[in-house]
């Protein structure tokens, strides 16, 4: 999280936001405790020293699953006692949460201290922590001098154990030492926090799990240190992009979990909210890593795969063929208070699962896996027509099935007023995004490229081939507003274009369905002022009825977006305007300390001089991470061709010289260099 | 003997899900009521499954309440929010625990997305 009030550390589906001091306490701007799989397993952890809270005078982020505090006893305002001082260092990893603290006594006589750690929870789960209301049982136990905190809640028991290495006086509210550290000595004790979920059997629900592991800290840290290595090295003049690249490959490193049922790794969406398995956000952000980290999209697509949908179902919005949007492990989901476990409620999952499944075989030349998966892509492939084409018209639509716990716009763009006609209105029933037929059209050109190629089904891709033309004649006519020469955001279900203007045109580039002589006007409209604040493009034109520079899909700008525009700027030719988009990414990225949060606002350049942060954002977010990787790509104009990569720089003007070496492949490795011009 | 049970794995053959030629394994079911437990073992291969009573090792066992079992047989209730309600335990090879929810039918009440078109002017 970039708030310098707080600190956060990671590993996968576990993670803790505290204060600067390293403690937890209730705060109405972020869910501080300690998560796990969407529960919260500490929402008290409050240190004091003789009845005096601590002051910090530095936090080192050693990893992102380790962070370091340093610490003097007393409040910042009152004279500071620089006779004692606190360590807290912590770190999450394999299911454990370990707090090492440590007080060092400077002076030249021994000194009595009473330290005491205020320890609780509420378990509340991530998607209720504005209004926590428990339906199971919550009690505490001091047992073995171990504090239990425990959750029953029918079969299901969740139990927190909190030990300490150090004597404690505990208590059903935390521990109390009572210590004499001696003249220039330090004292130390070390916390372990345990979660247990016990399930109808009574054993720990992980047990089951055949890859569960517990890597010490130094297997942790060996493994960032490969994945870095394994990456492409890059050597450029702009500390922006270099500081941009190095976190965002940690920050994906961070967001890796091990998926339930192969053990395979795939990677949370986002920290605090979108703590799960997401199939958008995996997907792009797949498509985004591929030239330098190929090795995540199996594990992201077997993961898709087995869950892609068989049956049809409202509630979970699920129907045959279709790839599912999120998948949580939270009690409200199990409990399906929420619907998430898993909810199909997306229409553009399907298509881009073929589209990954392609480009990874175009990056890769793993026809292995094309092959295997042949059954879900043609499975996916036939949702396109059986399914999505709600209309019957050939179009993808989308309608929310589950009215009551369902999400009403089903593209990236999801939240309730994302969708709306130019003069501020918002459509009702269903709908079809423009973007939406730009991923069916790419999915079904590729999808007839691999049936051709590895599928031994030359009909089949025939007829893809005619389907996507078709598709893109019709929508070049039928979504084109010929006066304001650009594609409307979308169609409703009486057939009227939904005239807003936005920044959803600009992954028709990507997908490769606008015609040519129309991609010209789409990318004045993108660069125009109306929708380039000179930090990015902007979600929703100024202007439009609903604009807002802080409006959530309505105004603000989304590094993702970006990324995947700015290379479909360079798929039609837009090289200067590709450049200056990813320019300006990167030159943001420096005031975020290389991290693109998940969106930032849209006020003016002109106006701020810097971007200003969206509150509500996830940082770490995976699919901005991987938006600094698909720069790098457009930048670079990188492109399998065959066995080999093609190399067609065009880099901003200020950026100097880019190197990027080691580039993985069929081809093995290849280098690629550039030079702003 | 349940005779939702029975009656959902004797029609198998006729409803012909389709199943992903790549699994390929067993999973048993050990289905519990509260004087008896009732053992399935399925036979994934090829895209076709085979049911029958056995209390035969298998790559994979899941032991369920029966109410619960025989909800997910009739489109009732979910199984993947019921392993994360920690409602059913599962033991040995994960990836076989999906390759059940293929033989599941609908669920009760469930529309085909073109319901939703119905009225108005665009459909077809």
């Amino acid at each position: 999280m970039r708030n310098l009030n707080y600190t956060s550390i990671l590993d996968g589906m576990m993670f803790m936001i505290s204060d600067g001091r390293g403690d937890i306490l209730p705060s109405a701007e972020l869910p501080t405790g300690l998560f796990a799989f969407d529960m919260r397993v500490l929402s008290t952890w409050d240190l004091t020293v003789n009845g005096e809270r601590l002051t910090a005078l530095s936090v080192d982020d050693l990893q992102y699953f380790e962070s370091r505090y340093f610490l003097v006893p007393g409040e910042p305002t009152h004279y500071v006692d620089a006779n004692l001082s606190v360590i807290r260092q912590r770190s999450v990893g394999g299911g454990l949460f370990l707090e090492q603290l440590t007080v060092l006594n400077h002076q030249e006589v021994p000194v009595d201290l009473r330290i005491r750690l205020d320890i609780g929870t509420d378990f509340a789960d991530i998607t209720e922590i504005a209004d926590v209301q428990k339906k199971g049982k919550l009690s505490v136990a001091v047992e073995d001098g171990t504090l239990h905190l425990l959750y029953q809640r029918d079969n299901q028991r969740r139990e927190v154990v909190v030990c300490s290495s150090a004597d404690a006086a505990i208590d059903d509210h935390g521990m109390t030492f009572e210590i004499q550290v001696g003249p220039h000595d330090a004292w130390n004790t070390t916390f372990q926090v345990v979660l247990w979920s016990r399930g109808a059997e009574g054993r720990d629900i992980r047990e089951a799990v055949p890859t569960y592991d517990t890597p010490a800290k130094v297997e942790m840290g060996k493994a960032l240190d490969e994945w870095l290595a394994d990456a492409p090295t890059l050597t450029c003049d702009s500390a922006s992009l270099d500081q941009a690249y190095r976190r965002s490959l940690t920050d994906l490193a961070a967001l890796r979990f091990r998926g339930n049922t192969r053990g395979e790794m795939i990677f949370a969406a986002g920290l605090p909210w979108l703590m799960g398995n997401f199939g958008r956000d995996a997907v792009i952000t797949c498509l985004q890593a591929l030239p330098f980290a190929p090795q995540l999209t199996p594990g992201v697509l077997h993961t898709l795969a087995d869950a892609q949908g068989s049956r049809l179902d409202d509630f979970a919005e699920e129907e045959p063929g279709k790839i599912l949007q999120e998948f949580r492990y939270g009690e409200r989901a199990g409990y399906e208070e929420i619907a998430a476990c898993p909810y199909y409620g997306g229409a553009d999952t399907t298509p881009l699962f073929v589209v990954l499944l392609d480009e990874y075989e175009r990056w890769t030349g793993d026809a292995d896996l094309v092959r295997e998966l042949e059954f879900h892509a043609r499975l996916a492939l036939d949702w396109i027509d059986a399914y999505g084409d709600i209309m019957g018209d050939g179009y993808i639509w989308y309608a929310c099935r589950n009215e009551r716990l369902g999400v009403r716009n089903q593209g990236w763009k999801d939240s309730a007023d994302a969708i709306s006609y130019s003069d501020g209105r918002l459509p009702v029933g269903p709908r079809a995004t423009c973007e939406l037929q730009g991923y069916a059209y790419d999915a079904k050109r590729r999808g007839a490229r691999l049936a051709r190629r590895f599928w031994d089904d030359a009909a089949y891709a025939d007829r893809l081939d005619r389907e996507a033309a078709e598709l893109k004649r019709r929508f070049n006519q039928e979504f084109w507003i010929p006066d304001g020469r650009y594609y409307a955001l979308g169609m409703d279900a009486d057939g009227n274009l939904i005239d807003a203007c936005a920044s959803n045109m600009g992954h028709l580039l990507w997908s490769g369905i606008a015609d040519r002589d129309k991609a010209r006007h789409v990318v004045d409209h993108l660069m125009s002022r109306r929708l380039f604040s000179g930090w990015g493009i902007r979600t929703l034109a100024e202007g439009d009825g609903r604009y807002s520079p802080v409006g959530y899909h309505n105004g603000t700008i989304w590094p993702f977006d970006n990324s995947l525009i700015a290379l479909g700027m360079r798929r039609y030719g837009f090289d200067e305007e590709a450049a200056k988009v990813a320019g300006a990414m990167i030159e943001a990225a420096q005031f975020f300390d290389g991290r693109l949060p998940g969106a930032f606002t849209g006020y003016d350049r002109a106006l701020t001089k810097y971007p200003v942060q969206f509150p509500a954002a996830c940082s770490p977010h995976a699919w901005s991470a991987g938006a600094v990787l698909m720069f790098l790509r457009s930048m670079l104009g990188l492109d399998p061709k065959g066995e080999h990569l093609i190399v067609r720089p065009h880099l901003p003007r200020d950026i100097g010289r880019i190197e990027l070496l080691d580039i993985p492949g069929r081809w093995g490795l290849v280098d690629a260099f550039g030079r702003g011009h | 003997m349940s005779a939702t049970t029975e009656a959902f794995f004797a029609g198998l053959d006729e409803r012909a899900p389709r199943i992903p030629p790549t699994i390929d394994g067993t999973v048993r079911f050990d289905v519990r009521y509260r004087d008896h437990t009732e053992q399935w073992l399925l036979r994934f291969a090829a895209g076709g499954v085979q049911a029958e009573r056995s209390g035969a090792d298998a790559d994979c066992v899941a032991v369920i309440d029966g109410p619960l079992f025989e909800r997910l047989l009739r489109g009732e209730d979910r199984l993947s929010a019921a392993f994360v309600r920690y409602a059913i335990t599962i033991e040995g090879d994960f990836t076989k625990v999906p390759a059940f929810e293929w033989l599941l039918p609908d669920t009760v009440g469930a529309r085909h997305p073109r319901q939703l078109a119905e009225g108005w002017g665009r459909s077809r």
